[in-house]
């Protein structure tokens, strides 16, 4: 490029006028350029200045992020369990409802009974035992007829 | 479509060096604009829906790191003096062959405006329309903080090579 076009270029550009294609095309005259005039040679430092510090990194290392913020991840697996549990719950509930029960016979002692067989058993059982009370009331009564008649 | 973990990492790799040596300029500190480089990432992350919803998400970051090294230097400059540097001491020193580092000590004189938008343009080449949203301002004052940014570097670069030559 010629030495007019950038002095012109230059104006604009501390004017702050210039267009950052302008600005590239006067930097890379003053890179490129081997025998710049001595009033231009300040402007190579500065720019020569800007292109070093673009160049400089940063050592910091970018941390991975979680998907979820972790009072996020705490939140779903506290509803995911509760979720479960209630379910568990439901399907026991209804398990228990649902489930065909069987006819209560009698009682005996507070006790259901549900067994036809068990339940006979258990009324012999009770009418035995009465039947052994009525046979020592009646065997006390005997005794005491006989020492009133003696 | 990208998920927001995505969008934020891509954003932050793209950013992380621009934003060290905005930082780097406005602190004149390596290790303070690596310290604010760190925060940088979790200041975004907290704020990723506003930054990755802007119209110039890089430039939503490079305000927030201005702003963190406008604070670091305040901070700086509340507790320690400031010495002068170079040029204004007519450091007979300066020799044409340190331009390219005077011309960095030059810069990290000026106000911080100028500062600012003499880095976004000259060495990270930013639009003049997200300049103006770091430095939120119209487009007009960054042309104008440009432009007395780069003549005083200018100046005082000539009057280094002045004393250095004599």
């Amino acid at each position: 490029m010629e030495q007019s076009r950038i002095r012109e270029l230059l104006d604009l550009y501390f004017e702050g006028q210039t267009t950052l294609e302008q600005e590239r095309a006067i930097k890379d005259f003053f890179a490129t350029t081997q025998n710049i005039p001595a009033d231009l040679a300040p402007y190579k430092a500065m720019f020569a200045a800007f292109d070093a510090s673009a160049l400089e990194r940063s050592d910091t290392v970018v941390p991975r992020v979680a998907s979820r913020p972790g009072w996020q991840v705490l939140l779903g697996g506290i509803s995911a369990i509760s979720a479960a549990a209630c379910l568990l719950l439901a399907l026991f509930i209804w398990s228990d409802y649902s489930a065909p029960k069987p006819s209560i016979i009698c009682y005996v002692d507070g006790v259901e009974i549900t067994d036809t067989d068990r339940a006979v058993a258990e009324a012999q059982r009770i009418l035995s035992g009465v039947n052994n009370d009525v046979e020592l009331a009646m065997a006390t009564i005997e005794k005491v007829n006989i020492f009133e008649l003696k | 479509m990208k998920s927001i973990t995505e969008q934020y990492t891509e954003l932050i790799l793209s950013v992380k060096d621009t934003v060290f040596r905005l930082a780097k300029t406005i602190t004149a500190s390596r290790v303070e604009a690596e310290d604010i480089t760190q925060d940088i990432y979790e200041k975004v992350w907290r704020a990723r829906d506003a930054v990755l919803n802007s119209s110039h998400p890089r430039a939503y970051v490079c305000r927030m790191a201005r702003n963190l090294a406008i604070d670091c230097t305040r901070r700086r400059r509340e507790s320690v003096e400031i010495t002068d540097r170079v040029v204004e001491d007519g450091n007979k020193t300066v020799i044409v062959g340190d331009m390219a580092e005077l011309t960095k000590q030059i810069i990290s004189r000026l106000p911080e405006k100028q500062q600012a938008a003499i880095h976004l343009r000259d060495v990270e080449g930013y639009e003049i329309e997200e300049i103006a949203e770091v430095l939120e301002c119209d487009q007009v004052s960054v042309r104008m903080n440009l432009s007395r940014a780069r003549k005083s570097v200018r100046e005082q670069l000539l009057k280094a090579l002045k004393y250095g030559t004599e």
